[in-house]
């Protein structure tokens, strides 16, 4: 493409991950010409991936690019697949947790959760336990209180998890659909009422440059870069783009994750093949642990996932622990019986066996040893808005020219006590059921653990709110005080839910791709 | 002409490793062959739903098996034993396998007790045994004990007769520079 190309559309979409993939796919075949400008390629680019990096200055997050990915499909191309619609009391304000609420509620949304489930090809629009929990999968764990329920989510399949890769063909098909790559968007240029967009500037790291002018502009680049594009646009709104109440950015939210504590089982093998990844029917789930919504609300807690990790005690962590794990499986004739070649003179492992055990040394280790410790119990905490927790711009400049961001990642007393109420509650049920007990770790500390981290879900720096003061977009997911720019993401999320984003995230697309077709089409 | 004297336990037991590692190698690839060419036997499934079924085996596939590499180690041994007088790693360490009490080659049904007795099936029990607590334990436990006996009574032989050579009627011959040979050796 010349340098200094104007190209034209009705829609510019930036970003073709999850969402960005998701509305052109719904915008293709309509008459509305549309335009997706991707940051990266087919493949993996660390140079494209560097645009990325930033700091991280609050609570330790990590590297602030790991959870994203910077090429075609985005950060699906190392999905793990886990979905599951929000439920209605997600939507919900939550009595003494400030910022809690969704303009929209869960009929609003039903409609299009149950296409989402369509574009990631998934057998089934219902997450019930009657449908899962069937006779053909291990039971759930027979706890005597509807407190602490068992839900599901459904796991996309492996080979389509990368939407980039699995829609590849469909998009290079639609002739109103043009994605461009390696195209980096570097500003947001709007007109001098700085209401309106009116282009964005694209840039590639071989240094050209170029531009793209349409009616409509959809931000689908995640929620750091959301909130980054429309902070470093401020030529005509000096504190960026839907900025002028100082939202943009804030409210930065995740699942945070850590091991709270340990289910000790009261027998050797307590079956808890229904909280690990398996099929019914062909159909790969996984189960979880939560407390109910009822508990939830009456204790002013938001939601929380427990996921059973098997622990075999020590991890091959290094050479030396390697080495110890694979004297103790020599030294494991009970495996070997199942492993080897019956009639041989010595025994020799069977071909898939060492292929698997090449693949992967550790997992291998742990199937055959069989026994159990203990069942790590880890959180998937569904943090509670706060403003202080938020995505700034820092001096630095990556190889395009545009200010890098920090994220202050800052958690609240209402998460650290939702851990220890929960955890409380399971243990309590564990007991009664006579399933095992529940040691808690850190209990009643004030602090955050070493492990805790992120659940690579960034959400919320876009919030979604009807009023202006409140949130940066509206329910349609427009930017308050602009007439064409919409966000696409999970920034929009004013709470993280306790499921994973990503079906919310394309479910939110396909109403703002209804939204676009109805009101442009006028 | 080279001499032969009896064969001494370190020759004989280092040509019984090479020996083991070269069936072990031929098994492994005939299997692993007829594993690709059908189903694996065995099955690993990291998503099983519960510890008992991450590993899964094909039965009437592990009985074949069974057969197939027994009869590739019976076939490795015995048919060169009976027929040239040594299997491959004897005959490269310049050793013999002839029948005792007389100059004649070792007959079929000898070498066939002799394999039986160097080779008994202690991986066949161990593997069908698999999940029957302690008898694939014991098969190993066994397997130890009794190469030990054949071991002690081989050093201990003035003849260099293992219980395994006595009960088949063997005895094994190793050659050497015929200046130098001495002592109990046979010519």
């Amino acid at each position: 493409m010349p340098r200094g190309t104007n190209l034209t559309a009705d829609v510019c979409v930036i970003g073709a991950g999850a969402a960005g993939i998701t509305l052109a796919l719904e915008l293709a075949g309509s008459p509305l010409r549309v335009i997706v400008l991707e940051s990266g390629g087919f493949e993996f680019d660390a140079e494209t991936q560097a645009l990325y990096d930033g700091r991280s200055i609050g609570v330790p997050y990590g590297d602030l690019d790991l959870p994203r990915l910077r090429y075609l499909g985005g950060t699906t191309n190392h999905w793990a697949g886990e979905c599951r619609p929000f439920e209605e009391a997600d939507f919900e304000a939550r009595e003494g947790i400030p910022y809690t609420g969704w303009p929209l509620k869960k009929p609003d949304l039903d409609p299009f959760y149950a296409r989402a489930v369509e574009v990631v090809r998934l057998p089934t629009h219902d997450w019930s336990l009657g449908h899962w929990a069937s006779e053909d999968s291990p039971p759930p764990l027979p706890l005597r209180s509807d407190r602490i329920v068992s839900r599901v989510v459904q796991e996309v399949e492996p080979d389509i998890r990368p939407l980039g890769e699995s829609y590849r063909e469909e998009l290079r098909a639609a002739p109103n659909v043009t994605v461009l790559l390696h195209a980096n968007v570097t500003a947001i240029e709007t007109d001098r009422s700085g209401r309106t967009v009116t282009s964005v500037e694209a840039a590639t790291l071989g240094g050209n440059r170029f531009s793209v002018a349409a009616e409509t502009f959809v931000l689908a680049t995640g929620a750091v870069e959301n909130a980054r594009l429309l902070l470093v646009s401020n030529d005509r709104q000096p504190n960026g783009l839907g900025n002028q109440n100082g939202l943009v950015g804030r409210f930065f939210l995740e699942h945070p994750r850590f091991l709270a504590g340990y289910l000790v089982p009261s027998g050797a093998d307590p079956n808890l093949g229904f909280y690990r990844d398996h099929r019914v029917d062909g159909h790969l789930f996984t189960g979880f642990l939560a407390s109910a919504k009822e508990f939830q609300l009456a204790e002013g807690l938001l939601d929380l996932q427990i996921r059973l990790e098997l622990d075999y005690g020590d991890a091959p962590d290094d050479a030396a622990g390697f080495a110890r794990h694979l004297m103790a499986l020599a030294g494991d004739i009970d495996s070997w019986q199942e492993l080897t070649i019956p009639g041989a003179p010595v025994p020799i492992p069977y071909l898939d066996v060492i292929r698997e055990a090449l693949e992967d040394p550790e997992d291998t280790y742990v199937y055959l040893r069989g026994d159990i410790d203990a069942i790590g119990l880890t959180t998937r905490i569904e943090q509670a808005p706060n403003p202080a927790s938020r995505i700034v711009l820092v001096r630095e400049r990556d190889d395009l020219g545009m200010h890098r961001v920090a994220l202050d990642w800052r958690l609240s007393d209402v998460d650290r006590r939702n851990v220890q109420q929960t955890l409380e509650l399971l243990g309590a049920e564990i007991g009664r059921a006579g399933i095992g007990r529940v040691r808690i770790l850190h209990p009643n500390e004030p602090g955050w653990p070493d492990d805790l981290n992120g659940g690579q879900h960034q959400m919320g720096t876009t919030r979604m709110s009807d009023d202006p003061k409140q949130g940066v977009v509206d329910r349609q997911c427009r930017v308050h005080g602009m007439s064409n720019l919409f966000v696409a993401g999970s920034s929009v999320f004013p709470t993280p839910g306790g499921a994973t984003p990503t079906l919310m995230i394309i479910a939110l697309a396909i109403r703002l791709a209804d939204r676009l077709k109805a009101t442009m089409a006028r | 002409m080279a001499a032969e004297s009896l064969a001494g336990v370190t020759r004989r037991v280092l040509a019984w490793v090479l020996d083991v590692a070269v069936v072990a190698a031929l098994i492994f690839v005939v299997v692993g062959a007829v594993d690709e060419l059908l189903e694996p036997t065995v099955g690993v499934h990291p998503d099983a739903a519960t510890l008992e079924d991450v590993l899964s085996a094909d039965e009437g596939r592990v009985a074949v098996n069974a057969v197939l590499a027994a009869g590739l180690s019976a076939c490795y041994f015995v048919v060169p034993w009976a027929l040239v007088g040594g299997s491959p790693a004897q005959l490269a360490l310049r050793m013999r396998v002839r029948g005792s009490g007389s100059d004649a080659s070792l007959t079929v049904g000898r070498a066939l007790v002799r394999w039986i007795l160097l080779f008994p099936p202690f991986a066949t029990v161990s593997a069908l045994a698999a999940g029957v607590p302690y008898i694939g334990a014991l098969a190993w436990g066994i397997a130890v004990v009794w190469y030990l006996v054949l071991l002690v009574t081989t050093a201990r032989s003035d003849t260099k007769q293992g219980l395994h050579d006595r009960l088949a009627g063997s005895v094994v011959l190793a050659r050497r520079p015929a200046a130098a040979h001495g002592g109990a050796g046979v010519r």
